[in-house]
């Protein structure tokens, strides 16, 4: 008899929703601290305070999210049951503790007595991690696009996780003397090695499976899957020997495999059969329109050598295109989850929600418009340099994100009274 | 009374994808069905392969059949070519889903 590769292989919802809801709190977390940056603005982007806070928002809530969804698509997606549970909690634990640390120490810029405790612990808790996916790895046998983009990814954010160890180590003991081109490798394979490319692969199931698109056909992405390792390797090898031709063609590369995976999603669009513009659409196409905007940031900064073009880049990846696509798939994760809990084993006793009603529309649809004004403002506001109007982005994005929470809870919390009604009509008989 | 095929699909309407808001019937999911005595075989698809639901259709479509008097056993495979599309689908999911 065939699994049940939901239930059967993936860990149980509990685990998912421990990353999810972490998740949920690093992000409400880091919206509160943002308006304190509005000073940065006028400042020099790898300060160790925005340091601090891109850790906080990239591993808190971007990939800490991620992580609670690879161990629910996982299994579903490579049709192979996840290695170890027992390790997805213990890295969680570790995972949280880290970050906590390490964010703590690099804010404080106590680099020798807090900070290497907190990436000691981020780093054992990524290395259980990424050893879970590969021995899960070892009993695949459908290597799809998808199969092939989450393997290497995780060989990137290997290498990345253990540059940022060589990072911390290096702050106490100083044996390296370009601390930025380990910088510059640490972001390249931790940002586009792992992160990126980890929403193109897994981009392939969701994207379809939401927008109902079907006939496409898969040459850009595949095209974008070796373009994107050919560009971090040239990246890699140019930076540590210091060849800025290979580092170029490295840039160049990793580029073209942007815009290939764009493409890709493109398409993927323009074949969609639901053609509702609902907050989970609305929050693809501003995700993929903050990352091209992006990258034409990131080529200002490379042709000018203007400090504020990589600041703003940063800011627009990171709240722009990573915040849309993880936000529109917590709308879509989540629900599917908690129902799956909650109501799968009632289908046919009785009538069970549609996936959609565990999401306040209205809501989700007032934080995209929020959210999105607030960014706008933000950028704005890092372009003209004004800290005030970049306070006033920032709260807005904030607002935005306590809805975000808001759906969550509502989402969390769904049916859970009518359900226990039920349940006690069936202790007395009356259902 | 002998069970008609008839009779399985509107077992199989009960059935309802939770993401799309759709019965599988209505969606097009199901290709073929064929009753024999107390037996029945229905063959469906998904809109997407690695969908999370995968299991829980096959399971519920297979419930659903076995609930129908003088059903004893349902047998349900997935397959994939053809591959589903939205032509598949009833003129009402069509227009919902905004395919028109």
């Amino acid at each position: 008899m065939a699994k049940n590769l939901a239930t059967d292989m993936a860990p149980p919802f509990i685990l998912v929703a421990h990353y999810f809801i972490a998740g949920a709190i690093f992000y409400a977390f880091t919206a509160f601290l943002l308006p304190f940056y509005a000073g940065e603005v006028n400042g020099y982007f790898l300060s160790s305070s925005i340091a601090s806070l891109m850790h906080l928002y990239l591993l808190g809530f971007v990939m800490m999210v991620i992580f609670g969804a690879m161990y629910q698509l996982v299994p579903v997606v490579l049709e192979i049951p996840i290695f170890s549970k027992d390790f997805a909690y213990v890295q969680f634990y570790m995972f949280v503790s880290g970050i906590l640390i390490f964010t703590f120490g690099l804010w404080n810029e106590n680099y020798t007595q807090i900070l290497p405790y907190g990436a000691m612990l981020m780093y054992i808790s990524m290395l259980i991690f990424v050893a879970n996916v590969f021995l899960t790895y070892r009993n695949i046998t459908r290597w799809d696009i998808v199969a092939k983009f989450i393997l290497v990814s995780n060989i990137f954010l290997t290498i990345g996780v253990t540059i940022g160890f060589i990072i911390a180590l290096n702050l106490i003991y100083g044996f390296y003397p370009d601390i930025l081109d380990l910088v510059q490798m640490h972001i390249a394979t931790t940002i586009f090695g792992y992160v990126i490319m980890t929403i193109m692969g897994i981009g392939m199931i969701l994207l379809p499976m939401f927008s109902l698109s079907h006939g496409f056909k898969q040459t850009a992405i595949e095209m974008a899957f070796y373009t994107i390792i050919i560009g971090l390797a040239l990246f890699l090898v140019g930076t540590f020997f210091k060849l800025n031709i290979l580092k170029f063609g490295g840039v160049l590369f990793s580029t073209v495999a942007i815009f290939f995976a764009l493409y890709q999603m493109y398409l993927i669009f323009s074949t969609r059969i639901r053609k509702q513009n609902d907050f989970w659409a609305k929050n693809m196409m501003a995700s993929f329109a903050t990352l091209i905007v992006s990258f034409f940031i990131l080529l200002a900064g490379v042709i000018t050598k203007n400090d504020t073009y990589y600041l703003l880049f940063g800011f627009t990846l990171f709240f722009g295109f990573f915040t849309f696509f993880v936000v529109g798939h917590i709308y879509k994760i989540l629900p599917f989850l908690v129902w799956y809990q909650r109501y799968s084993p009632l289908v046919g006793k009785i009538k069970v929600p549609m996936l959609n009603d565990m999401v306040d529309e209205k809501v989700a649809d007032s934080q995209f418009w929020i959210t999105l004004i607030g960014l706008l403002l933000a950028i704005s506001a890092i372009i003209i340099k004004i800290p005030l109007i970049f306070q006033i982005g920032t709260v807005i994005m904030g607002i935005g994100t306590l809805l975000v929470i808001y759906n969550i809870y509502f989402t969390l919390i769904y049916g859970i009274e009518e359900l226990k009604n039920y349940n006690e009509g069936l202790k007395d008989g009356s259902n | 009374m002998a069970v008609t095929e008839e009779m399985v699909y509107d077992a199989i309407k009960t059935v309802i994808d939770p993401e799309v808001g759709f019965d599988i019937y209505s969606l097009g999911l199901i290709y073929g069905v064929k009753v024999e005595g107390d037996h029945a075989h229905v063959t469906m698809t998904l809109s997407t392969r690695g969908c999370p639901l995968h299991e829980m259709m096959k399971q519920w479509t297979k419930e659903a059949v076995e609930k129908i008097d003088g059903i004893n056993s349902c047998e349900v495979e997935i397959v994939w070519e053809p591959a589903w599309n939205v032509t598949m689908a009833s003129d009402e999911v069509k227009k919902a889903l905004g395919a028109f």
